[in-house]
């Protein structure tokens, strides 16, 4: 990225469109008590988030297309691109081709049409709704990894939809074992009777305390704010390591980038249910809110797309706001700002004012019903198309 | 840094994470003082109505067409034919031989609650002042928009409510109406007159000895917010809950009380609304809640309303004392469509003591 003067002035003034424009999105999307459509529910709304970010992802960082001149209108043919993939995804494929032809439990008709215990509209598309957030979960972690460790590789110096589509092959069939591992056995135990026949119970019951994979969620979204740090403020170190002018990225590399995430994850997961445990006592198999193991993780993952949110903010809207020769330095005070930013818009969405106003809400914690993933999922697709789809106009020249 | 001293930072790294893990969980939280609430001798639970609604899917309609759980309850329409309520008289034994008698909730339609009361003498005890206390375990419609139905007979009665108070729940306190749509979904022509005490989690208020309310703030469903628990020390027993939705947990309660008050550790038993499986639908917290009860060891666990007959019978199953209902219920005009003949709620009429 190459610095103006105007960077930060420009910064500033779009990061406030991007309020206004997040602000109204919510209130027409989401928004559970005030909204027009109210599809906060909670979780669709949280599952149509994913999806549109997995979109957004799969347009600019799978294909690669990318909007890298300052012409604004070469940004809405991948913008349309990226919200009709988005519906072709969600509606068409899960919930008309694989719920009705595959798997039940992607479609909420599918599901109503069983005739199961409490197998009606609501509860089989919030069920639904969480499959579908559990496949969007293990597809970005998985192409996030893939992105930082191969790059292109072992695709690179082929034409663009080339790559594309072998990354994204290779990506959806790792994905799917992510999937079948982490978060299917959640799936099995959520009807009754439990579908032992079509998969495993929770097999983290004992070390996680609940069987609900929101456990994996927790270790998966710190581990992705980890590799995003790396990526946008430590110039892909070390994972820069391992390239070289003719390849983008290699197989230590990967491995690299998946043990950074699963041990740094867990990491970020240790320190942050510590710290809720200081405040909140331990949790406890069975408890509600913040006692609740469940609560615990999801707000490790909430936390975590926390600190990427404000990632994305100073990265794109303040250009990371310092750059010293210090490599270190640089990266130290990054972490800082990022951090306090983080932790900047978690006291606003918990604060008992400004955040419920804004995200239409009941103040307090510990509610899942009422998880801050949805908006800060649905604030970085925001960001993502500004920067990828519309290179950030007019912050970069 | 070159790349094999980084391999080797990694692996170092991993070693390190494996030796913190080791450590266990960091330090705890600060235990509160236990307030000591006294003990009382027994604790006897008549139900007065539990089927807050009468048609589970009827109920899931209105809030599904209307924005979904976080929609604020007054900007729903409800079917006013659906409209049933949640009320409990507690008896409470004094060691002494005194008892000293408790309304909890006030229901949702006025019509049933009016039926309610009279079948069961309520309307009368409120008159006489036998009754001249009310908590309301917490905001929703269907445990406090029928408050008509006490203050008629008695306008002054002293009521504990969570202090997390919407103005709407005012308006209707204080003699007044709301509409959602057009369409009037409560009214109250008797304004309350008397000692409202707003309640906070701070604290615990003590009724009787033995029998206290605490306060957890927690934001509900349909944008509401807190909940009253009444926790009652039956002496040589233990600890009672009873709730009318349970909102902040069963087990949150019982931990609550073991942290919090004198003697908490001996849980006996929970009476109320468990809040765990509200729409008969399945999740695997259920089972962590099933596994989580049995680390507690209750001795007798009454249950119905927002419980879930599913989670109900599944608890049973597995071992949990669940205290069985009779037919009582299907002597009351109307029925609640998810009832069975598992009877593993305690329904209308039943009674139950500790």
């Amino acid at each position: 990225m190459t610095t103006t003067k105007n960077n930060y002035l420009f910064g500033l003034i779009a990061f406030v469109v991007m309020i206004v424009v997040n602000f109204a999105l919510w209130r027409l999307f989401f928004a559970p008590s005030k909204g027009v459509f109210k599809l906060f529910t909670p979780m669709y709304g949280l599952s149509l988030a994913a999806v549109y970010f997995y979109s957004v992802m799969l347009v600019a960082d799978v294909f690669g297309w990318k909007n890298e001149t300052g012409n604004v209108a070469k940004g809405i043919a991948p913008l349309i691109s990226s919200v009709v993939i988005f519906y072709v995804v969600y509606y068409v494929f899960f919930w008309n081709i694989l719920g009705n032809f595959g798997i039940t439990y992607f479609s909420p008709q599918a599901l109503i049409a069983t005739g199961g215990t409490g197998l009606e509209i609501w509860n089989a598309r919030e069920n639904s709704s969480l499959a579908i957030l559990f496949v969007m979960t293990a597809l970005i972690w998985v192409t996030m990894i893939w992105n930082t460790g191969f790059g292109n590789s072992p695709w690179d110096g082929l034409q663009k939809r080339v790559i594309g589509f072998s990354k994204f092959s290779a990506t959806a069939f790792i994905s799917t074992i992510f999937y079948a591992i982490f978060f299917h056995p959640n799936i099995t135990a959520l009807f009754q009777p439990k579908q032992i026949f079509a998969g495993v119970l929770p097999w983290w019951d004992g070390i996680a305390m609940t069987a609900s994979s929101f456990y994996h969620l927790g270790w998966m979204f710190a581990g992705l704010f980890i590799l995003m740090f790396l990526n946008d403020c430590m110039d892909g170190f070390p994972f820069n390591l391992f390239r070289s002018e003719e390849k983008s990225g290699s197989w230590i590399g990967a491995v690299v980038a998946l043990v950074i995430a699963v041990v740094g994850g867990y990491i970020f997961m240790y320190i942050a249910e510590a710290i809720m445990s200081y405040y909140w006592y331990e949790p406890f198999t069975g408890g509600n809110y913040t006692d609740d193991p469940r609560f615990r993780h999801v707000h490790t993952a909430e936390i975590a797309a926390f600190f990427m949110l404000a990632l994305m903010v100073v990265k794109v809207f303040f250009n990371n706001v310092v750059e010293f020769a210090n490599k270190w330095l640089t990266a130290v005070i990054r972490l800082v700002v990022v951090s306090g930013a983080g932790m900047l818009l978690y006291f606003f969405y918990y604060s008992e004012t400004l955040g419920p106003v804004y995200v239409d809400r009941v103040p307090g914690t510990g509610n899942i019903d009422a998880t801050s993933l949805c908006w800060t999922i649905m604030s970085m697709a925001l960001i993502l198309v500004y920067d990828k789809f519309f290179n950030a106009f007019p912050i970069r020249k | 840094m070159k790349r094999r001293n980084f391999l080797k930072a990694m692996g170092a790294t991993a070693a390190g994470v494996g030796a913190a893990a080791t450590i266990g969980a960091p330090s705890k939280a600060l235990a509160a003082k236990k307030a000591d609430i006294g003990e009382c001798k027994s604790l006897k639970i008549t139900v007065l109505s539990e089927t807050s609604w009468f048609d589970n899917d009827q109920f899931k309609k209105d809030i599904v067409d209307n924005g979904g759980a976080s929609t604020n309850q007054y900007d729903i329409p409800w079917d006013p034919k659906n409209a049933g309520g949640y009320a409990t008289l507690l008896e409470i034994e004094q060691l002494d031989g005194t008892v000293n008698k408790l309304l909890l909730d006030t229901g949702w339609s006025n019509e049933w609650m009016d039926y309610v009361f009279d079948r069961h003498g309520i309307d009368k005890m409120i008159a006489s002042k036998e009754i001249d206390t009310m908590v309301i375990s917490h905001w929703h419609l269907d445990h406090y928009w029928g408050i008509e139905s006490t203050l008629k007979h008695n306008d002054k009665i002293k009521i504990y409510g969570p202090e997390t108070m919407f103005p709407e729940d005012e308006t209707l306190l204080y003699g007044g109406k709301n509409e959602a749509k057009g369409m009037v979904i409560n009214k109250n022509d008797v304004p309350f007159k008397g000692e409202l005490i707003k309640t906070n989690p701070k604290e615990f208020y003590q009724l009787y000895p033995g029998v206290a309310i605490k306060e957890f703030d927690v934001p509900i469903l349909l944008r509401v917010r807190g909940e009253n628990i009444i926790y009652v020390n039956v002496k040589d027993k233990g600890i009672v809950t009873v709730t009318g939705c349970c909102h902040p947990g069963l087990l949150t309660l019982y931990s609550t009380a073991r942290r919090q008050i004198k003697g908490g550790d001996k849980i006996y038993g929970c009476y109320g609304g468990l809040h765990i499986s509200l729409f008969e639908n399945w999740d695997p917290k259920m089972d962590d809640i099933i596994k989580g009860a049995k680390a507690f060891n209750p001795q007798k666990m009454g249950c119905n309303h927002c419980t879930g007959w599913v989670w109900a019978e599944n608890a049973a199953k597995a071992g949990l004392p669940i205290v069985k209902g009779t037919d009582t219920y299907k002597t009351y005009p109307r029925t609640s469509a998810v009832a069975k003949d598992t009877n593993v709620f305690l329904t209308n009429g039943d009674t139950v003591v500790f």
